[in-house]
């Protein structure tokens, strides 16, 4: 038996999927549930996390997927009180229930931390089987009973919101967030652009992007610009390349992606189309090794 | 007034008093007896939709004018539009009007001889400004209600063998009487094969002239009465309508940034299609979303997300519209992100209708 893992994005858009007027949804839209993401700052962390706050006109069900990504010391300072605070301040509804979402494979560790009198925490598991809660329940017993009869298969689940799982360098299966990337490339290389730069094609790549903090609206740009240089130079030689602007001498350097002329005849877009491919097949297998478990339930 | 009284007393006043004395009879016929009708879907650029309805349909008549050379002169109150033909006083005919009231479709009724009607659609369903309305095999059967009998169908279905080991065909047309009962038993009976895209019949009103329905959202008519004609235009707009507003309102998946609560919020969903059987060589399915045929052509890639999805992004090399897909062997999702998308949806719908299965549960049902 395996235990199935997921990233924090895939956990979030479990909870996306849920908004809609399909027959067994747990929040339906004609009930006036609505969506909302938030991307947050722990106390104390400088690592960012990401919160969905799922609402109606009188309550708003927080749920904070924790992946591997999310250290102890960010789960510690989600438990406290001041998360919820400082949305109360912020938005206007009646009651606000926290729910920890995480999948299978994390949900020990999760456990551990959770204070035993605290009966208060609330913890929502996503296995390769069912999602079930293991700490608490929805404090609104419709909620709970529709929970009780979705259809649930984790390999189906829709890509709402995309992979921006850059956040963290360590563990990265970058292969979706380029394929985004890409697909911003294709559509401006065919309107005719001439160049782009990296900075505004990233931040119309990553949802959520300003919300970020500067340091890691940073670190991703670095992290982008060296994984691009390796990629153009194996796999778009002579198709895309970076160059580097810079207004006056002593301003700050800007990288700019500089495009080859629009295609004119199949076979370039059949070149780039496979060159797009190979990258991603690059990126993806040069992110990390893949342990056992994860080739037999969520990346293969 | 019904949505279509307002429009029968345009024309009335475009053609004059006299030609209504056989109202019943002579509502499109001012110059023959053929009458068509398209509706078309506005492909307005993002931009137009910050403009009040007037501008903003003044501005399409421009872009037409531009791109086809047709000038069409927009009413004072910016709800219809009058194309003559070229000529002077009393020779100046005219030959086709816009209804322009509805904010996705523009309704076009031609008038005049059958085949100048034509090569004007013709011209005008080309552009890309306009989109002809998708209607699909479903809707088709939906509206053969309001017929008495079923005449003719022409139906066309072609599984690919890059997607199917033994590829189902079942392509032909009909006419003549007994078609009514054939057709009743296929629809029974191959729903998934199916794919009507046009039908003909006689109204239920004992008039001699039949109509066609075109599944490219045309309707043509010869010699019927104005109150099944109105019957049946509004029928179809009402089924158009309601699609294109559950398109643009439901499906098309946006985040949409509060400012000052620092949240994205999520409007729509996508469209999910399931499948009546499962698509056999998937692989053949994804080189067609990344690839297209000739329309759409799509430059596009797909990366495998779990161990049943795809996960597909491509670009329309024409238009540079984008759409997104997920796949699974039985399941097909499209995210629309944007309103301009949605005659993509169209093509790529139509493409599934004709060569995967004609039958699709999806947002329609």
């Amino acid at each position: 038996m395996f235990e199935y893992s997921c990233s924090g994005t895939h956990l979030a858009n479990w909870v996306l999927s849920q908004v809609n007027d399909t027959a067994g949804a747990i929040f339906p839209k004609r009930k006036k549930w609505s969506f909302y993401i938030k991307v947050f700052y722990p106390a104390g962390s400088d690592k960012s996390a990401l919160m969905i706050l799922v609402a109606n006109q009188n309550e708003c069900v927080v749920f904070i997927p924790i992946d591997e990504t999310i250290d102890a010391q960010q789960i510690r300072s989600i438990l406290k009180p001041e998360l919820i605070w400082s949305l109360r301040s912020d938005f206007k509804w009646a009651s606000y229930q926290r729910i920890l979402l995480t999948c299978e494979r994390q949900h020990s560790r999760v456990l551990e931390q959770l204070d035993e009198k605290n009966t208060g925490n609330t913890v929502l598991v996503l296995s390769s089987e069912s999602v079930y809660f293991s700490r608490g329940n929805f404090e609104n017993p419709r909620l709970e009973y529709r929970l009780s009869q979705i259809e649930y298969d984790p390999d189906l689940i829709p890509g709402f919101f995309p992979d921006s799982r850059l956040k963290v360098e360590e563990t990265i299966q970058k292969s979706l967030f380029y394929q985004h990337f890409f697909h911003g490339l294709n559509r401006l290389w065919l309107q005719g652009e001439k160049s782009i730069p990296l900075r505004s094609i990233v931040s119309r790549s990553v949802p959520c992007w300003s919300h970020f903090r500067r340091v890691d609206q940073k670190r991703m740009m670095e992290l982008i610009n060296t994984e691009l240089e390796t990629v153009f130079q194996r796999f778009f030689e002579g198709l895309l390349t970076l160059d580097i602007y810079r207004k006056k001498a002593s301003s700050q350097p800007e990288v700019i992606i500089v495009f080859p002329d629009p295609p004119e005849t199949k076979k370039i877009m059949s070149i780039w189309r496979r060159q797009q491919k190979s990258a991603l097949e690059y990126l993806h297998g040069a992110a990390k090794q893949l342990s056992i478990d994860e080739l037999q339930l969520s990346t293969n | 007034m019904s949505f279509l009284a307002v429009l029968k007393e345009r024309i009335r006043q475009q053609f004059g008093p006299g030609h209504f004395r056989e109202d019943d009879f002579s509502f499109l016929q001012p110059g023959g007896n053929d009458h068509l009708v398209q509706f078309l879907y506005k492909n307005y650029s993002d931009e137009y939709w910050e403009l009040d309805d007037w501008n903003r349909n003044h501005l399409l008549l421009i872009d037409i004018a531009e791109s086809l050379d047709i000038e069409f002169k927009l009413d004072d109150d910016g709800l219809f539009a009058v194309l003559q033909s070229p000529g002077n006083g009393e020779t100046r005919q005219v030959q086709a009007i816009i209804d322009l009231r509805d904010e996705l479709l523009a309704i076009v009724y031609y008038f005049g001889e059958a085949k100048k009607c034509l090569r004007l659609n013709q011209r005008l369903i080309q552009s890309p400004i306009f989109h002809p309305c998708y209607l699909d095999s479903e809707m088709l059967v939906r509206i053969v209600e309001v017929f008495e009998r079923v005449i003719g169908i022409e139906y066309d279905f072609e599984q690919l063998p890059a997607l199917f080991l033994e590829p189902v065909v079942m392509k032909g047309q009909m006419r003549g009487d007994p078609v009514h009962g054939i057709f009743v038993e296929y629809s029974r009976r191959f729903s998934s094969y199916l794919n009507i895209c046009v039908i003909s019949g006689y109204l239920t009103d004992g008039a001699q002239g039949s109509l066609t329905l075109n599944g490219d959202g045309a309707i043509r008519t010869d010699s019927c009465r104005l109150s099944s004609f109105i019957e049946i235009v509004g029928y179809v707009l009402d089924i158009l309508i309601k699609k294109y507003q559950t398109l643009s309102q439901n499906c098309l998946t946006q985040w949409s940034p509060l400012l000052e609560h620092r949240v994205l919020e999520l409007t729509g969903k996508p469209i999910e299609i399931r499948l009546p059987f499962s698509v056999e060589k998937i692989d053949g399915l994804i080189r067609f979303l990344v690839n297209g045929t000739k329309d759409p052509m799509f430059l596009g890639i797909s990366e495998r997300i779990s161990r049943k999805l795809w996960s597909i992004k491509s670009t329309e090399i024409r238009t540079t519209e984008q759409i997104e897909f997920e796949v699974a062997e039985d399941l097909i999702r499209v995210f629309l992100r944007e309103r301009g998308t949605i005659p993509l949806y169209d093509k790529v719908e139509k493409f599934l209708r004709q060569h995967v299965s004609a039958h699709l549960e999806n947002w329609n049902q």
